[in-house]
């Protein structure tokens, strides 16, 4: 996994909990990088699962609801970052279909060996869309929160409904609908 | 304290962090560098590759365009070779028709010259394939009757069929009837070429000539020509080849028949310059049938008459001139020699450019025939010679034995007025006499003053038009008092019909023979009439053409004593 990841969730829990919480679950987990990460380089998809487990633990607060808020976290170092793709379309749907088509394909071409999750988005004649996440590392809870503020930076309003289509969480359909106000 | 701690840990890690990122960052600069080394390399390769490629192809085109250079030279001095001699035989022949003929005679020569023009015709193959291909083959349009032109043919290969024992048989249009507008000589080619096919492969039995009209209409007439045979036939992978060039059916027929096997592909290919597609039907052992359509121009019957009877006046018309005639071969001399003789055109013979000048620099010209290759010095450079101490711009025209392009574009720019192809015929000669003539040439000292033309007759034009050739004067009187009375009767039977139209036609044939024998008052009135047909305007027409007829019939006497005293002082002066 690449270590932005690694880098803005250390950033986040520093934020939210302070860095003492941060030394504690680098501490309690057993990491092969010690919790050294730069946001450049490579790490274990395990040491994140790792911290956020002790994370969990340490706040109490259930793994999902702070990997989606991780999500939200992550939207805003992404829109800082590459500012590029969410100039590209002027609607919350079509920024949402080219994340595969489009994004994750400029992605690799940097880092091919980025692990990225995979989409598959649809959008029905009734105006709603169908998102479906597949991963190995089962993290659809931050993708969740991605999406929501991604909506929200169109100015749109939706509501979003989770359900897991494989039961280990390595696929989940998001069904996405716009708020006729 | 702890804080403390807390912030000592944070530092350390960020410093390691650092360290990371600074590692990573010089691996992917290497990466850079080398991936940048690679792509010069790649690149400096490519642009090698190129070089040599162009310097390749460019190699390959010099070589492709001497080669064509090569060709067409070779097929120029060819083509100049063979039909030199070819030349002689067609001029000789005309020369032999124009004399004295007994009985059969006359219908040897007639065979000579067809075959003489059927050579000429195969030796042309060779030019004409590289001519289409090459995009340089021209269109020479003419006005000629389909039905004459039919009959011709079949008569070029009459002897021939007779020789193979078959039978020629045909179902041809009528003559007189369909005046065509279209390129006679391709036509031509197209039918020799399947003609002479279907005799060839015909042992026994028959080969016909079909030319009929399908379909009419004001502008157009719609053709349809075929040949067909009883001859070997072809099979259906024969039939598919055979007009591909140099394929012959196979190579058993080469072996036997001989031939180029360029002749259907050339007639393939000018028919469809001509507008049709030329087609096959065929079995084998059975026969073959050769066919296709043309949609042809029409041409006024009145136009290609009125051509063919101005050739007749135009001849009488010749006025002399002092040529030069620049040409190598002796019997291409002898032949327009002889020609010139007959109609009384004083001239002279250079044998090379170098000796034309020279003659060029002592005497006055007034027309100049240059042939182009000569030994010591050549048309072109004799032509550029000539012009620059050329004040009056003599017309030269070149003769020349090979039709190229090119070699045309070079005779103009060397100075040369115009283009004789070689062989050519009387005709073709006199009418490029008669563009070049002028009628302003005065006769000079040699004017006679014992005889001086009627007063009663326009004798000032008179003078001007012979002067004091007196046999020329008493031949065009003659042929006038010849004349005359079958074309008043024409006249006449067209008034009394009331027919305006063709008694305009007739006044306007007839006109210019009056000023011929210095009746210009007769021209005028003919003049009258024609102008008032054409204006609608039939007031007094009636009397108008009676007066016309009758003053012919009564200066008829007055003409007759001219052409007598003509004659007998041409008798004194022997």
């Amino acid at each position: 996994m690449k270590g932005i990841v690694f880098t803005e969730f250390l950033d986040m829990v520093e934020k939210k909990f302070g860095y003492e919480v941060v030394d504690q679950i680098i501490t309690e987990s057993k990491l092969e990088s010690d919790g050294v990460y730069t946001a450049v380089g490579t790490y274990p998809h395990s040491e994140v699962v790792q911290l956020l487990m002790n994370l969990s633990d340490a706040v109490k607060i259930d793994p999902a609801a702070l990997l989606k808020e991780f999500g939200k976290y992550l939207f805003d170092t992404f829109l800082a970052g590459y500012p590029q793709f969410f100039s590209a379309v002027d609607n919350a749907f079509a920024f949402l279909h080219s994340i595969d088509k489009h994004i994750h394909v400029e992605v690799l071409k940097l880092y091919p060996d980025a692990t990225l999750p995979k989409f598959h988005s649809e959008e029905t004649a009734d105006g709603t869309m169908i998102m479906t996440y597949n991963s190995e590392r089962k993290m659809a809870a931050l993708a969740e929160g991605l999406i929501e503020k991604s909506i929200a930076h169109y100015n749109e309003n939706c509501t979003i409904i989770s359900e897991n289509l494989k039961e280990d969480g390595t696929e989940v359909k998001f069904t996405i609908q716009r708020i006729k106000s | 304290m702890k804080e403390l701690e807390l912030l000592k840990k944070k530092l350390n890690r960020e410093i390691l962090a650092r360290k990371q990122a600074e590692q990573i960052l010089e691996a992917k600069a290497l990466e850079l560098f080398q991936a940048n080394e690679q792509l010069v390399k790649l690149n400096e390769n490519l642009e090698d590759q190129i070089r040599q490629r162009t310097e390749d192809l460019l190699i390959a085109r010099e070589r492709a365009e001497k080669a064509q250079k090569a060709e067409q030279v070779f097929l120029a001095n060819m083509s100049h070779e063979i039909r030199t001699p070819l030349n002689a035989i067609i001029g000789m022949s005309y020369l032999l028709k124009d004399g004295e003929l007994y009985g059969r005679q006359r219908e040897y020569l007639d065979i000579v010259v067809n075959s003489a023009g059927i050579l000429k015709g195969l030796v042309s193959d060779i030019l004409d394939m590289s001519k289409i291909d090459s995009g340089e083959a021209e269109m020479n349009v003419s006005n000629f009757d389909l039905g004459i032109f039919g009959s011709t043919l079949l008569n070029a290969f009459s002897v021939s069929a007779k020789e193979n024992a078959l039978v020629l048989s045909s179902n041809i249009i009528e003559e007189n009837k369909y005046i065509v507008h279209s390129d006679k000589q391709w036509l031509n080619q197209i039918l020799i070429n399947l003609l002479s096919n279907a005799i060839k492969f015909t042992s026994t039995g028959e080969v016909k000539l079909t030319i009929n009209a399908t379909e009419l209409s004001d502008e157009f007439d719609t053709f349809y020509f075929e040949v067909s045979d009883t001859g070997i036939g072809m099979n259906q992978e024969e039939k598919e080849k055979v007009f591909s060039e140099f394929k012959q059916a196979n190579n058993e027929i080469s072996k036997k028949y001989g031939g180029t096997g360029l002749g259907l592909s050339i007639s393939s290919r000018l028919t469809a310059l001509l507008g049709g597609e030329l087609q096959v039907e065929s079995e084998k052992g059975k026969g073959s049938k050769f066919f296709f359509s043309l949609k042809l121009k029409k041409a006024s019957k009145e136009e290609f008459d009125s051509a063919k009877d101005l050739k007749v006046f135009n001849e009488l018309k010749l006025k002399k001139l002092n040529v030069l005639v620049v040409e190598d071969n002796s019997m291409n001399q002898e032949y327009i020699s002889i020609l010139l003789n007959k109609w009384q055109i004083p001239f002279d013979i250079a044998d090379n450019g170098a000796i034309a000048v020279e003659k060029y620099k002592s005497n006055e010209f007034d027309l100049v025939f240059m042939d182009i290759s000569m030994p010591v010095m050549d048309g072109f450079e004799a032509t550029t010679l000539i012009r620059q101490m050329d004040k009056k711009q003599v017309p030269i025209i070149a003769l020349t034995a090979s039709n190229i392009l090119s070699k045309k574009e070079m005779a103009l720019e060397s100075g040369m007025t115009e283009f004789l192809a070689k062989p050519f015929t009387p005709e073709e000669l006199s009418s490029v006499l008669q563009k070049f003539a002028s009628f302003d040439h005065v006769e000079g000292d040699d004017a006679d003053v014992s005889f001086q033309f009627s007063e009663k007759l326009d004798a000032k034009n008179l003078k001007k038009l012979y002067g004091a050739d007196f046999d020329y004067a008493h031949d065009m009187f003659s042929t006038y008092l010849n004349l005359v009375d079958d074309e008043l009767l024409v006249l006449t039977k067209h008034a009394e019909s009331s027919d305006f139209e063709n008694v305009r036609k007739q006044t306007h044939k007839i006109k210019p023979i009056f000023s011929l024998v210095g009746l210009t008052h007769i021209s005028d009135t003919c003049e009258k009439i024609e102008a008032q047909i054409k204006e609608s305007d039939l007031t007094n027409i009636n009397e108008m053409i009676e007066e016309l007829s009758s003053e012919i019939m009564n200066t008829k006497p007055l003409i007759e004593q001219e052409a007598l005293t003509l004659k007998t002082t041409l008798a004194d002066k022997l």
